[in-house]
């Protein structure tokens, strides 16, 4: 083709497309220029050309009549008819992409399939156990593997639980799982599955039970709380059953969410009475309670193994526990790890429900509070009376818990106000377990309303003056505060030793606390000290300055600077070495080693406060700084963070590492990731905001701490402070 | 070499080899084009071997930090091209996935995987080699035309995956016949750079 003619019989050489308004180009280029074979520059030169040339419109209109090259050819082949292609917004496999995008990012988002599943215990699957056939595997509870099985000879279909594969059967334990098992198998309630069989095979035990049709009520939560008549009703039916039970002199011992089956009647049903007590003398089951499941349902004095002060009030305790979550939608406890949850239950710092969810009376949050006590004696003496309670309520009358709880309260803000005194007293309590006597009372934190137009007034007085503005001090709650992001995700608390504590309790909403919402000055700095306590390998958490939102439906977009890092967990990628140069102009990003420390990084942030399909967010420029060593949860490690904001930069230092933005990279143009920006343009064709949006470097802004999902962090002394103008 | 889509004027792009250096180089660009031209690849996979969609986003992030963890590690010896490769990543993941499931659930009795059959579902094939580009030049499609106003979107489609007649599809859209063919050079060219490479990447 190097030497091929063009139709008006011109030598061409066509590898050197020279083209001019005079000149038509030669057919094959022609032929490439149509199915896109031809650079982008000499394309966009012919274009214009072909634009004012009819003879090489018409014989375009020729070639694109005649036969395809094999490129299209395959394109019309696999990808050919009408709609082949439809962009649908919510593909199956976003989440896929979303989380491999992210992993580029150094995050990783929360997987789906839960730690425990990877507990390695295998049962030899016969499909026949004792007289029973199995099915079907239905699931896997913490004690072993249920199956939909049949009675072979009554014909009776049930849902057999293995109960451990593999356990050597001793004497003792036999003895008791056979009269325990009567026990159990004598409960004939309409909120209790019954059990119709124990036995074993082998050395296999089971137990088979009524098959329930339904779902798990945990299941059920995880799609939101119910509503406060239904969660009262659902919890007054099983007190009912647990009051039952208790009277025939058998206590549950792990009542928890999972284990209440709700019919497609709605009939709750509560599972596995009992079971805990049998199994305590399996040997590898108590040897690792972690293989029991989750310890937020544990009562204070299970917590503190004082096994022998195990009794009704536990299960009071556990039914509390349901009937908060069930309101408030979320945990009671939210932690890193078992120990870490072990740790909050046997100090007791719950969060009142009315602060999550303002919906609950006074009179539920006393009665809930009530069940929740850290003391026995101070817990409903048995379930009856609960259920009476919660009668009283579905009802409308006075219920008793009421007004003793309301005094306790009282009782508890004062210990609030005195927070070092009650840390000492918590310590105590912990350490001398046995003295009951100075074990303290359930505490109850009452989050304060941050958003005091008075205070507000106060620290913004203070600024006009050129003075520092204290936002958080050495203790206790921010001055003033409000939630800009994960308003409905998010619980504070006052720690032991009396700092300032706040947490991110769901996957994939990362909350933004502003403490000032304007520092009345475009030079100031930004002091503070914070310790992380919790956070996965996203978990990080930081300050930021410069907060602007940009109005938008449904929900604002919000862009601020910065300084996040992570001193719990080092990142879990697997990725690649870190680049010499660790960001280069053409925003290249680090991606860490697997095991690698995460580095903490300034950098400018653009997001939204929704989990829905308008939820945006990406980084604008990011300048990472050194590279922090994992100290895992609870480090008790408190870093020192520096933030000066002038109109020319932001420098923020943190553990002895400077980064620096400088106004330049704080505008639309110098965003080193610019091109994110682009991203969430084409991903949000139909957002005007978002594309109309040019964010420049603002320095008077919102002033706060950020929360990645999951994280925790305490802060201390937060000083924001003007700067002289000829600094 | 006739049919091959990035020779252009005797010019081989080399796309594979580039996209390749670039991942190593930490070019976030070129690694979200390869994240979101594979996504719908792997999910098929995921979902011929029998996984629940939930899982398939795990077993995605898994294999995505297995192609991250080991592109810096190819070298220039192995043959064999980038999707088979990628196909045998995906395919230890998900056994390994089915592995742990049984482990936990026991044996063969627990319906919808079945741990067998999978080396088969994942075995290349005629039909499944056709299924396979096809998800790909149709994600491709889709990502050039992000961006694009509908009626270039729509011009694009109508002329060269219904093989309308450019003058009448100009008509309807209100546009020359000149714009009709630009968009199809433009569109097609960008496709070629920026996905066939992608797509019929060899390790050489």
């Amino acid at each position: 083709m190097n030497d091929s003619r063009d139709i008006r019989g011109r030598s061409m050489n066509s590898s050197v497309v020279e083209l001019s308004a005079e000149l038509c180009p030669d057919i094959p280029t022609l032929v490439a220029y149509q199915s896109g074979q031809l650079s982008a520059p000499d394309s966009e030169q012919l274009a214009g050309h072909i634009e004012t040339c009819r003879l090489c419109t018409s014989t375009l209109r020729d070639l694109v009549a005649g036969p395809m090259d094999p490129f299209e050819a395959k394109l019309l082949r696999l990808c050919g008819g009408k709609d082949s292609i439809r962009s649908t917004k919510e593909p199956p496999y976003r989440q896929l992409e979303a989380r491999a995008l992210a992993l580029a990012l150094g995050d990783t988002l929360p997987p789906n399939v839960p730690a425990g599943d990877t507990t390695d215990f295998s049962l030899g699957f016969t499909g026949v156990l004792g007289p029973y056939t199995l099915q079907d595997v239905l699931g896997r509870g913490g004690m072993g593997i249920v199956y939909r099985a049949e009675h072979r000879t009554l014909r009776r279909p049930v849902a057999l639980k293995t109960l451990y594969g593999g356990v050597e059967p001793r004497l003792g334990s036999l003895l008791r799982f056979q009269v325990e098992g009567e026990a159990i198998a004598r409960l004939d309630h309409p909120n209790i599955v019954k059990v119709y069989d124990f036995g074993e095979s082998g050395d296999q035990q089971y137990l088979a039970m009524e098959l329930i049709d339904g779902e798990t009520l945990s299941k059920k939560l995880a799609s939101g709380p119910l509503e406060c008549d239904h969660a009262v009703r659902l919890v007054h039916a099983l007190a009912g059953a647990v009051g039952y039970a208790h009277d025939q002199g058998v206590i549950h011992r792990d009542l928890k969410p999972s284990n209440v089956l709700i019919t497609r009647d709605g009939v709750p049903k509560i599972v596995d009475f009992g079971l805990a007590r049998i199994l305590r003398d399996a040997p590898r089951l108590t040897a690792t309670d972690a293989v029991m499941g989750t310890p937020n349902y544990m009562a204070p004095e299970q917590a503190d193994g004082r096994v022998n002060d195990i009794n009704e009030q536990t299960d009071v305790y556990a039914l509390g526990v349901i009937l908060y979550e069930t309101i408030t939608g979320g945990p009671l406890f939210a932690g890193d790890n078992k120990l870490d949850i072990l740790r909050l239950v046997r100090v007791g710092n719950i969060i009142s429900p009315r602060q999550l969810c303002s919906n609950v009376s006074l009179d539920l949050e006393a009665i809930c509070l009530k069940c929740l006590e850290r003391s026995q004696r101070d817990r409903y003496r048995s379930a009856h009376e609960l259920r009476q309670e919660l009668e009283c309520v579905i009802n409308g009358t006075p219920v008793i818990a009421k007004r003793p709880t309301r005094w306790q309260l009282l009782g508890r803000r004062v210990r609030r106000r005195a927070p070092v005194a009650l840390a000492v007293l918590l310590v105590a309590g912990c350490l001398i377990g046995a003295v009951a006597a100075w074990m303290p009372k359930l505490v109850v934190s009452t989050v304060p309303n941050g958003e005091s137009e008075s205070v507000r007034r106060e620290l913004e007085a203070e600024l006009d003056k050129g003075r520092p503005a204290t936002l958080v001090g050495e203790t206790g709650y921010p001055k003033w505060f409000r939630w800009r992001a994960g308003k409905d995700s998010q619980r504070t608390h006052i720690e032991p030793d009396g700092t300032f504590s706040a947490e991110m309790i769901r996957p994939h909403v990362t909350g933004v606390l502003e403490l000032l919402p304007d520092p009345r000055t475009d030079r100031y700095k930004l002091t503070a000290q914070i310790r992380h306590d919790v956070g996965g390998s996203g978990g990080f958490v930081g300050f930021y300055v410069g907060h602007r939102s940009y109005p938008r439906e449904p929900t604002d977009i919000q862009i601020f600077h910065e300084i996040r890092f992570n001193a719990v967990t080092a990142s879990a990628v697997a990725g690649l070495t870190p680049p010499r140069d660790p960001l280069g102009a053409k925003g290249l990003i680090v991606m860490p080693k697997a095991g690698a420390t995460i580095p903490m990084a300034l950098m400018t942030q653009l997001m939204t406060d929704t989990i829905d399909s308008s939820a945006m967010g990406a980084h604008l420029n990011i300048e990472p700084g050194a590279r922090l060593t994992a100290l895992g949860p609870r480090n008790g490690v408190w870093f020192d963070v520096e933030m000066t904001v002038t109109p020319d930069e932001i420098v923020a230092q943190l553990a002895g590492s400077v980064m620096r933005l400088t106004r330049q990279q704080l505008t639309a143009d110098g965003f080193t990731l610019g091109r994110n920006l682009t991203y969430l343009r084409v991903n949000h064709p139909d957002d005007a905001v978002l594309h109309n949006l040019r964010p420049e470097f603002a320095p008077r802004g919102g002033a706060g701490l950020t929360l990645y999902p999951n994280a925790a962090a305490s802060v201390r002394r937060v000083t924001v402070t003007p700067l002289p103008v000829d600094r | 070499m006739a049919d091959n889509p990035v020779q252009v004027n005797g010019r081989p792009e080399s796309t594979s080899a580039s996209w390749l250096e670039r991942v190593r180089n930490r070019d976030v660009q070129a690694w979200e084009s390869f994240v979101r031209l594979y996504s719908p690849l792997i999910f098929y996979w995921c979902q011929k071997c029998g996984l629940p969609a939930a899982d398939a986003a795990d077993i995605g992030q898994e294999v995505f930090q297995a192609v991250l963890a080991g592109i810096g590690k190819f070298t220039r010896k192995g043959s064999g091209s980038f999707r088979g490769w990628l196909r045998v990543i995906t395919r230890n993941k998900v056994q390994d996935f089915f592995r742990k499931r049984t482990k936990i659930f026991g044996g063969d009795g627990d319906a919808g995987y079945d741990l067998n059959s999978i080396p088969d579902h994942l075995n290349s094939n005629d039909t499944f080699e056709q299924d396979e580009e096809r998800i790909l030049y149709q994600r491709a499609i889709e990502l050039v035309l992000l961006g694009y106003r509908e009626t270039t979107q729509q011009a694009f489609l109508r002329v060269v995956l219904e093989r309308e007649d450019p003058s009448a599809v100009a008509l309807d859209l209100g546009l020359t016949v000149s714009a009709i063919y630009q968009v199809k050079s433009r569109l097609l060219r960008r496709l070629r750079e920026e996905f066939a490479g992608l797509i019929e990447a060899d390790f050489e």
